[in-house]
């Protein structure tokens, strides 16, 4: 008895003096004072805290604070990041309670900028941006693509309401189609002539000296058309027969059939399995006959083995990593892979991996299924980055001063000095400051070197891009910043280079812009939720069987109608007419 | 007893303490009430206060307009919840593992305590118990995919199970009725069994061994006693613990699920809070939906609660409240 | 006849002993595979699929030291030992004391009862939660992990039932004594109905240490108050997407199983603890000679 009252006393205790910390609310609310403005900034992720554990702590903002002034003032950031796995909880929370921080980054964001417009909660920028951020409307003037996604419309009306940052050319893809050139090259055979392929390595300690002279049917060195793939499929069947492996498979699509950002289907007449822009008009790809000819493509490569047999049932898989591991077994020939499966890097010595080369590919063009209308369109809508980087916005806890003042470093950010500072400090910058972070992982030359090639200056990067503490080095989670990623070296071998440069080689310019997105009044995004809550569903549960030839039979043309009745039933239609009402706000 | 005991031929009214006028009561059991008031005022802090936040069940709750600004809508996110496509199948489901879980899931943890207890060998009987609550630490995602490899056309199990003549398959991809709710159930016994067991360990422990000792005295066998004495023991328990999972069961079922379904056992597979999941994270969140869709669970759990608690009374002779 | 039935007896224990051998097999197999998987090369486990019964590709601690490299993980060993007891003893004592009020015979208990069973059943969601919360200055503060999650309507009817278990002849021979509440709740029927109680602490015990949900709503930015498993879940999040990077690190991988293992030792290393105060008072089914 007596052990356990002192167990309840030292409990006491404990529990008391914990009470008498200090709390503290979510987002201070300092405004700063003198010539220092202080910002609170959410975002949702910050860096490995192994590298270090407040965002303040990132070089970048440092050197910003140290060395510059916007409006004759200096600036203080304080950062909320959210903790992962409930960043749109905690979104949602400091919204709903008004603990929220002068600037919210919107990318983890439940209401739109418009809908927290109307509750006063943040600015209307549409005529601070012009008077404060020069460099921001001479780049948006240069690039008349970006434009439209910085406005967000209220009632009609034209408004900025967030702040957007943006990259000066197409962020280079971390994944795509990927293929087994080694196989092809192994077991393939020329196709105009029926000789072998010669191929191999020419120096064996160079990973990079990998030649052949493989041809594809359309006479190129590279799979570009659908009958390409099929061409590869067969020598794929070969080469896993010969090596006697019993459980791979050609290819894996995402695993109800299709991926609503367009990947392969786009290849079929153009756009993706969801609603897309066809030049001002929206068109929902689901009920377009180049669906159709995607599925009977697919229902084709599932016949004949090519697919994987169980490709629906990897349900716990991310998107672009269908079933990993065969991948990684080097029993599997072509995957929608990422950038680390590229090259050499799936070579493990071991059975089927063993002088294993990937190279990228393209999204192919359709040449074999549907009409004409399906066929020899080129690709305009799949996974991307593109130019769009995430929007903040920024909430009325702020004063005019410390708007204006961040608007003033928000264009800094859009010069060109800014825009070299955000991929981090060069060795000038670095020997100025003497960051500790740089010192300690030995960045100690900068991150980057500006090199003359061809005529061109390039930012040759000194360090290693892939790794975690390449994002901790450069500004990688302040927004609205200009991020440079045309004429850069990112240190890439020949393999990545060849694999980023066939993703990215159409363009996503298809898909619904945010601008759309954003012209979508508060109402009709809850109509659109709703429709799509069971439409969705309805799709899950019939597209997967199409592909395995049961349900609706898409070689048959009145069961291919009743299945566009019953997707209306579903009343996709109500949202195909909502966008249109938005992209035609947006081009007004 | 707060788990009433309510012997037949003996009517309850008897039972119940003499009603005193509520001045002779807060006389009586002012200090308990006292006492009580810590429990109360966390309770009403950290439960009853937040309570309002249901009634977004009835609105189309916008973040920024607040509880109390948001535009009500009636019952228009129910009609939604119960007209939605899937709605039947989804119910139909969760009934049916909750039934699957009430009885063998529940039951293998009384069943895993009796064999701990009545087992001589101390020392392996604390290695067996200590063994059993290590599922509880791995996480539902490596627990799932070891069920997944089991399960599948090569798996361990699917080997053993067609021993006795089952086909070789996928069985996660099996949907026909009941194989995935059986194998939902087992692999929440594999994960919660060992824990589970704690409590009923506990209980067992605290029943005298004198009335074991005279059971054996007069002859009684292992499973007699544990028939005579070690149940009756822990019956008050098992009604309580029972009752109380019957309130909540709605809510439980469900956890893995996500991890486990593909669109071709969605028949059999879904349930309420997967459907509801699917349903209002389409796009823009619908905390409306999803308040509505915790309240049904909710509603619907009270009135089994009720109703399970009433049958105990009448059979076992023992109730909650 | 003592001879028949002490060799039933026998049998049985065999085939009980089987059947606990083969509890235990099943139950290990999660966690041996993880612990396996931890301490495997990155690559080839990564190519596996299916159990991983020994260390697959070779030995390799790099997982460990790849966690281990963030300082402020060992930190949150002692700030989650601070919840998880401050959790646990605040518990017990609104666990006591509710159980021991809702044991006796009162005209508000059924009333009391009926109030714990409701917000069992309802609760009105994260949003107002949070605002009560921040309203009763918590939201930044580690209380806000201890108060709130402290205790539940289940674990004060778990120890209503401890109390009421206790012999009404004790209870009542205590009070002629004169024993008042306290010294009769303390020192009269919180020593008998042990078990049960323990129980209540064992769980609100491991429900802090596993609990990351509310630190990662109440304490976003005071990471030096995050809790072992908010702390690992960060990690584990910030290095699931390695392979979007080209020449990723596989060693990243493990850091999913190595946090399992770093997370679940120190609970295997305390529960025969506990046991050891559960089986205090049991009874072996086998009666001696």
């Amino acid at each position: 008895m007596r052990r356990e009252s002192r167990v309840f006393r030292k409990l006491i205790t404990s529990v008391a003096a914990a009470g008498c910390m200090v709390s503290l609310a979510a987002c201070g609310n300092d405004s700063g004072s003198g010539d220092t403005v202080n910002i609170t900034y959410w975002s949702p992720r910050g860096e490995d805290s192994s590298l270090y554990e407040q965002y303040e702590d990132n070089p970048v903002v440092k050197y910003i604070e140290e060395n510059y002034t916007f409006n004759d003032k200096k600036l203080h950031f304080e950062f909320y990041i959210a903790p992962p796995g409930s960043e749109a909880d905690n979104f949602s929370n400091l919204l709903g309670t008004g603990d929220y921080c002068d600037v919210m980054d919107m990318s983890m964001a439940s209401s739109t900028a418009p809908e927290l417009y109307e509750d006063d909660i943040i600015w209307d920028l549409t005529e601070l941006v012009p008077a404060n951020m020069p460099n921001y409307m001479a780049f948006l003037e240069a690039n008349p693509d970006c434009e439209s996604s910085i406005y967000s419309i209220v009632d009609g009306e034209k408004k900025i309401l967030m702040l957007r940052g943006f990259s000066d050319g197409i962020q280079p893809m971390f994944q795509g189609f990927c293929y087994r050139r080694d196989w092809i090259a192994k077991y393939g055979a020329n196709p105009q002539t029926g000789a072998a392929f010669t191929y191999g390595f020419t120096d064996e300690n160079d990973f990079e000296s990998w030649e052949d002279d493989v041809v594809f049917p359309n006479g190129t060195d590279e799979p570009l058309y659908i009958s390409d793939w099929e061409w590869m499929f067969e020598i794929f069947e070969k080469a896993m027969e010969e090596q006697g492996i019993s459980d791979g498979y050609c290819y894996s699509p995402y695993y109800y059939g299709y991926m609503q950002t367009g990947d392969l289907f786009t290849g079929f007449g153009g756009g993706a399995p969801y609603w897309y822009n066809d030049n001002g008009t929206c068109v929902n790809g689901i009920e377009t006959d180049s669906f159709r000819a995607y599925l009977q493509c697919l229902n084709t490569w599932y016949q004949k083995g090519w697919l994987d047999k169980s490709f629906s049932e990897h349900t716990s898989d991310v998107f672009f990593a269908v079933d990993a591991p065969k991948v990684f077994q080097g029993k599997v020939g072509l995957w929608q892979g990422r950038i680390s499966t590229v090259g050499t890097q799936i070579d493990a010595d071991d059975a089927y991996t063993d002088g294993a080369v990937v190279y990228g590919c393209r999204q192919p063009i359709n040449d074999i299924y549907g009409g004409p209308e399906q066929q020899n369109k080129e690709p305009d809508h799949m996974y991307q980055f593109g130019k769009d980087g995430n929007g903040v916005v920024l909430t009325k806890k702020m004063s005019e001063e410390q708007v204006v003042t961040f608007l003033k470093f928000a264009d800094f950010m859009f010069s060109e000095e800014g825009t070299l500072l955000q991929s981090g400090l060069s060795k000038e910058q670095y020997e100025a400051s003497q960051d500790e972070f740089y010192t300690r992982l030995g960045l100690t030359e900068g991150m980057y070197t500006i090199v003359e090639e061809d005529g061109r200056e390039i930012l040759k990067y000194n360090v290693d891009t892939s790794d975690t503490a390449f994002n901790a080095a450069i500004l990688a989670r302040v927004q609205p910043v200009l991020q440079k990623v045309e004429n850069v070296d990112r240190g890439y071998d020949r393999y990545m280079k060849q694999a980023t440069e066939s993703w990215d080689y159409y363009e996503n310019t298809a898909s619904l812009s945010y601008g759309v997105m954003n012209a979508v009044n508060v109402e009709d995004a809850q109509t659109i939720t709703k429709v799509r809550a069971n439409y969705d569903q309805f799709l899950i549960r019939t597209v997967p069987f199409m592909i395995k030839g049961s349900g609706y039979d898409i070689w048959d043309d009145a069961s291919w109608e009743q299945f566009l009745g019953d997707v209306n039933k579903y009343q996709a239609g109500t949202v195909t007419e909502i966008y249109q009402k938005a992209i035609d706000l947006m081009e007004k | 007893m707060g788990i009433k005991r309510n012997k037949p031929g003996i009517s309850t009214k008897a039972l119940k303490p003499d009603k005193l006028s509520w001045k002779e009561d807060f006389r009586k059991n002012g200090i308990l009430y006292l006492l009580f008031l810590p429990v109360l005022v966390w309770e009403i802090l950290f439960h009853y206060l937040p309570l309002p936040g249901i009634l977004m069940a009835f609105q189309d709750f916008s973040i920024s307009k607040g509880l109390f600004g948001s535009k009500w809508v009636g019952f228009e996110h129910f009609v939604e919840l119960f007209t939605g496509s899937g709605f039947p199948l989804a119910f139909r489901n969760t009934v049916a593992m909750a039934i699957l879980s009430l009885t063998i899931g529940f039951s293998a943890s009384i069943i895993f305590a009796l064999i701990l207890t009545t087992f001589p060998h101390k020392r392996f009987r604390r290695l067996a118990q200590s063994a059993s609550y290590l599922p509880n630490f791995v996480s539902a995602v490596v627990m799932c995919s070891l069920a997944t490899e089991f399960l599948s056309e090569k798996g361990a199990i699917t080997m053993f199970l067609s021993l006795f003549g089952a086909d070789k398959q996928n069985w996660l991809a099996n949907p026909d009725i009941p194989v995935f709710w059986l194998i939902y159930t087992f692999i929440g016994i594999w994960q919660g069994m060992g824990w589970g067991s704690i409590v009923y360990v506990a209980s067992i422990s605290n029943i005298s061994g004198e009335l074991h000792e005279a059971a054996a005295i007069d002859g009684a066998n292992r499973f007699q006693r544990i028939w005579h004495v070690t149940l009756p023991g822990i019956l008050p328990l098992i009604v309580m613990m029972w009752t109380m999972n019957v309130g909540i069961v709605l809510k439980l079922v469900g956890g893995n699920i996500l991890l486990l379904y593909m669109p071709q056992t969605y028949d059999v597979a879904d349930v309420l809070s997967t459907y509801t999941y699917r349903m209002s994270f389409g796009g823009s969140a619908n905390y409306g939906l999803s308040t509505a869709s915790g309240l049904f669970q909710s509603v619907l759990g009270l009135i089994l609660l009720v109703t399970s608690n009433k049958l105990s009374k009448r059979a076992a002779g023992y109730s909650l409240f | 006849m003592v001879e028949s039935s002490s060799f039933a007896g026998h049998m049985a224990n065999v085939i009980l002993g089987l059947v606990l051998l083969l509890i235990a097999f099943c139950s290990i197999v999660p966690m041996w595979h993880v612990l396996m998987a931890s301490i495997s090369e990155g690559r080839d486990l990564f190519a596996k699929d299916g159990l991983v019964l020994l260390p697959v590709g070779g030995l390799n601690f790099e997982g460990y030291k790849l966690v281990f490299s963030d300082p402020s993980i060992l930190r949150s060993y002692a700030v989650t030992v601070f919840y998880v007891v401050g959790t646990a003893g605040l518990g017990l004592l609104l666990n006591v004391l509710g159980g021991y009020v809702l044991s006796q015979n009162s005209r508000l208990k059924p009333f009391f009862v009926a109030m714990l069973m409701f917000s069992m059943m309802f609760s009105g969601g994260l949003i107002p939660s949070y605002i009560v919360n921040s309203r009763l200055g918590l939201v930044g503060s580690p209380l806000a992990i201890i108060i709130p999650g402290c205790t539940n309507a289940m674990a004060v009817i778990m120890c209503m039932n401890a109390f009421l278990q206790v012999p009404r002849e004790t209870v009542e021979a205590a009070r002629m004594d004169g024993a008042g509440h306290l010294p009769l709740m303390f020192q009269v029927m919180l020593p008998q109905g042990k078990g049960l109680i323990m129980v209540t602490v064992i769980n609100s015990a491991l429900m802090a240490w596993n609990a990351w949900f509310e630190a990662s709503i109440y304490l976003p930015r005071q990471r030096k108050w995050w809790p072992l498993q908010l702390l690992i879940r960060d990690l584990t999040a910030k290095n699931q997407d390695f392979l979007n990077y080209a020449n990723p690190d596989y060693n990243r991988y493990l850091i999913q199983y190595v946090v399992i293992v770093i997370a679940t030792l120190p609970v295997l290393l305390t529960f025969p603890f506990f046991q050891k105060r559960l089986e205090e008072n049991m009874v072996v089914g086998a009666v001696k000679g």
